[in-house]
């Protein structure tokens, strides 16, 4: 059977994109309101403008171009003028007078990631994460640091691309420089948080490391988009931060712009929400939709589910890159379909993500039953996450329900015993053992396996686990028409009708529809 | 006009012998003539460049400014400029255009009718028109006007002058000859100028980076020959790209980074002023078509400009006692690119 996506918890942790991304969404804009003057202000580019009059050159164009680049007075007509001079005797201009020209004679044009993201369907799902791609992007920024290695931007870079190919050791070499290079900067630091966290395990201190760093650095109490990192990972280590107290005040300053602060306060107003202070939670939670992210937009979405006071329509939002936010709306709505495609564009935004995988294939394969998308989808996280026994056991169940059982076992046995899994995953990879050998005409073999589950779910008292064993298990039986079907059936009448889990709801009545229609026959 | 003296001087002949030839119109910038009238003058067979000082102009930049203060301002600044030439020609300074005679001439007439001027070498322009960006343009030729340049900024940094308006229209050509031009703006540790007290006193379009973001090193001699070194490796760039480094590194800088707009610290913004630094440094690189100077160049712009002053200099330098702006190990540089360049324009002669 499989992991269900855990709607259950989640927290303000940074997104993590590519510098370039994160730039164009604002996330690393200054902190503040004033208007304060720069010292171009007042500067004049006149004299450079009369000596192109007089002399219309390509150099004095070239002049006057910088000058009004530099200076930010690119609207004059004359500095248009200059520009397309240049471009106009490009044979005689050198690589940069051409590039810097057209900088200004083309307005910047809108970052063209929208686009990727229209492109993204399940069938070209690889296309995205190529790893040989990868690999390429890899050597190059390589060779960039050879020449460059004091640029901890670089490094940050390569990190992330070592992360969605799951190289760990290389990751987080790599950001261990960048944080020793920059250990106050913002955009460093909160990529350092996700990815600590993001390779965080039993067999590691990640996420003390990164959560002791941020402490230590004195820019974490004043820059809200810090302060919200550090508060995140408190929660998530159920400790109360130091933090909050400062976070209250930053999130009340009336010096910071509301986006500044958006997941400060969805950082808060989880805390509040996890302590059950609901007003408080509203409040803080009001704040952070003022100029949302995508990430307290996908915040809120999931407090909503906690608190339907905080019930609201994502899609009245035009944020971008909210394809977590939009995925789980339309979930909510009962559009897996469209759900699926804002959770293709969530992964390849944030292709080392594991949620985003396990959201979309839970969908495809409980769901819409589409066991060829969630393998497709599953294959893909394999790439950041080729050990993940949570993916390959996802991915041996869509085998399976595709009477695949061959490649299901083969999967299952993929599954390495020197890591530390989970108690809910291995019972889930003791169940999908079993469909596989169902399927595989094992049934004795089948039915032992999933027993073994289905008991090993009383012993940890996982209710939801327990009763998706014993559907998964009971439609193996009826499919063979076996002497255990209406005992089982039986059980299930048990199981409480529109529980809160909708795949559990989804299961039950295929189980039952399928149950009905073998007894007709 | 009419009232304006110092555009009145063609025809005369000056206190000082000289004749005014004729007005020249600013086609390029000679020594820096933004508050001046220039002339051609002749004296002994010799032409010379005549820079006039325009009180008009002074005025009128000086916005409600009194005409008494306008005029002392222009006097201080006449006075340094010629003070400051002197002293550096007494200090064999060779690679700087001094002022060869200094002056004060009154033309009857005009409600301001003394015209102090300063009389310099004539130039054959600047590098301007001499740079040519084609396929043609000789390295050697580059490589020894940008090493005259940084003979003469090291000479002036000896003598603790920081020139601080290091740019293409500074530099003069004199035959095979190039030298820094206009001291106009230049402090001078033992001297007492009108700009000494000022975070910089040049061309914001050239300005290094930390300063257009508001980031003062208080120690003077930090901040002015931090601000020369990177005003050199600008140079270099604006030699290969025709753009300095200034505006490339803009161009690198996304918007939201921008000293226009961005409103954090100097310190948060040094990693993306880095990264936009070597993304400056890629292109750079992608003008130089001759591979085989393409990383001691390369090497030269990210020491004299590096975003962060403290960084700026020769590594070895930086690691060793002594100031980390010395140019001493550039010049030497830039002499054996020099030579390299000569030698093959030699070889391919023969």
């Amino acid at each position: 059977m499989a992991n269900l996506f855990e709607h259950e918890d989640r927290r303000v942790i940074p997104n993590w994109r590519s510098f370039e991304q994160t730039i164009f969404l604002g996330e690393l804009n200054s902190l503040g309101n004033k208007n304060s003057s720069s010292v171009t202000d007042k500067a004049s580019i006149d004299e450079y403008i009369n000596e192109w009059d007089a002399n219309k050159t390509l150099i004095h164009a070239s002049e006057l171009i910088s000058a009004a680049i530099v200076n930010n007075k690119k609207e004059s007509p004359k500095v248009s003028e200059a520009a397309s001079f240049i471009l106009e005797n490009s044979k005689s201009a050198t690589p940069s007078q051409i590039s810097v020209s057209k900088s200004i004679v083309k307005s910047r044009e809108e970052y063209n990631y929208n686009e990727i993201f229209e492109k993204i369907k399940i069938e070209n799902l690889n296309e995205f994460i190529e790893p040989n791609e990868i690999s390429l992007k890899i050597n190059i920024l390589k060779s960039r640091i050879k020449k460059f290695p004091y640029n901890p931007i670089l490094y940050v870079e390569l990190s992330r691309y070592y992360s969605i190919i799951g190289q760990e050791k290389q990751s987080v070499k790599a950001m261990q420089i960048a944080l020793h290079l920059a250990p106050e900067n913002r955009f460093i630091l909160r990529s350092a948080t996700r990815l600590f966290l993001h390779f965080d395990n039993e067999g590691n201190d990640y996420m003390d490391f990164i959560h002791n760093f941020l402490r230590k650095s004195p820019v974490t109490q004043f820059d809200p988009w810090l302060t919200s990192a550090e508060i995140s990972i408190s929660t998530l280590r159920n400790r109360n931060s130091r933090l909050i107290k400062k976070g209250q005040d930053l999130v009340n300053s009336k010096n910071i712009n509301s986006f500044n602060l958006t997941e400060l306060a969805s950082s808060l107003g989880t805390v509040e929400l996890l302590n059950g202070s609901n007003k408080k939670s509203k409040d803080f939670f009001k704040i952070a939709s003022k100029s949302p992210n995508d990430n307290s937009l996908a915040q809120l979405k999931w407090a909503a589910t906690k608190d339907k006071q905080l019930e609201f329509n994502v899609n009245s939002f035009n944020i971008r890159n909210s394809f977590e936010a939009l995925a789980l709306e339309n979930f909510g709505n009962g559009d897996y379909n469209t759900s699926l495609e804002f959770a293709l564009k969530w992964f390849i935004d944030m292709p080392f993500s594991k949620r985003a995988v396990m959201f979309g294939s839970n969908l495809s394969s409980m769901l819409l039953k589409d066991q060829k998308k969630s393998i497709a989808l599953l294959n893909a996280g394999l790439v950041s996450h080729p050990s993940d026994p949570q993916i390959i056991n996802n991915l041996a169940y869509a085998h399976a329900l595709n009477n695949n059982s061959a490649e299901a076992l083969k999967e299952l046995n993929k599954v390495k015993n020197t890591i530390h899994i989970e108690e809910t995953t291995k019972i889930c990879l003791n169940a999908t053992r079993g469909l596989a050998l169902f399927r595989a005409g094992l049934y004795d073999e089948g039915r032992t396996h999933y027993l073994e589950a289905i008991e090993s779910t009383n012993d940890i008292q996982d209710r939801d686990l327990n009763w998706i064993a014993i559907l998964n298990y009971a439609r193996e039986e009826i499919l063979i028409d076996s002497e255990h079907v209406e005992y089982l059936m039986q059980t299930i009448s048990k199981i409480p009708k529109n529980v809160s889990s909708i795949e559990i709801n989804v299961l039950r009545k295929d189980v039952e529809d399928l149950h009905a229609s073998r007894k007709s026959k | 006009m009419d009232n304006n003296a110092a555009h009145s001087l063609e025809g005369l002949t000056l206190k000082t012998g000289w004749k005014v030839l004729k007005k020249v119109e600013k086609t390029d910038n000679q020594t820096g003539s933004f508050f001046s009238v220039c002339y051609l003058v002749e004296k002994d067979d010799t032409i010379s460049f005549l820079k006039a000082f325009d009180i008009m102009k002074f005025n009128s930049i000086s916005a409600g400014e009194s005409m008494v203060d306008s005029m002392n301002e222009m006097t201080t600044v006449y006075k340094y400029e010629r003070d400051l030439s002197n002293f550096c020609k007494s200090k064999n300074v060779d690679k700087v255009s001094f002022v060869i005679e200094a002056g004060e001439e009154t033309v009857v007439g005009h409600t301001f009718s003394i015209v102090p001027y300063l009389i310099f070498d004539l130039a054959k322009g600047d590098i301007r028109k001499t740079l040519d960006f084609s396929e043609n343009l000789d390295y050697a030729w580059r490589l020894k006007s940008l090493h005259d340049v940084a003979v003469g900024l090291k000479q002036l940094h000896k003598i603790e002058v920081s020139h601080q308006d290091l740019k293409p229209s500074n530099v003069l050509v004199f035959n095979t000859e190039s030298k820094i031009g206009d001291l106009g703006r230049s402090m001078c540790k033992s001297m007492d100028g009108p700009y000494n007290h000022a975070v910089f006193t040049g061309d914001w379009t050239y300005a290094p980076p930390e300063l257009l973001y508001g980031f003062y090193e208080a120690d003077w001699n930090k901040r002015v020959f931090a601000t020369d070194c990177y005003l050199l490796g600008s140079l270099i760039v604006f030699y290969f790209t025709g753009i300095n480094m200034t505006a490339l590194l803009r161009k690198h800088i996304p918007d939201e980074f921008s000293w226009d707009l961005w409103r954090g610290s100097f310190g948060e913004i040094i990693p993306y002023l880095e990264s936009a630094f070597t993304e400056s440094l890629i292109e750079f690189e992608s003008n130089i078509k001759k591979s085989e100077y393409l990383s001691e160049l390369k090497n030269l712009v990210e020491f004299l400009c590096d975003p962060l002053p403290n960084r700026r200099g020769h590594p070895k330098n930086i690691s060793s006692i002594g100031s980390n702006f010395n140019l001493e190990r550039f010049v030497s540089k830039l002499d054996l690119l020099k030579r390299k360049a000569e030698l093959k324009i030699n070889v391919s002669n023969g």
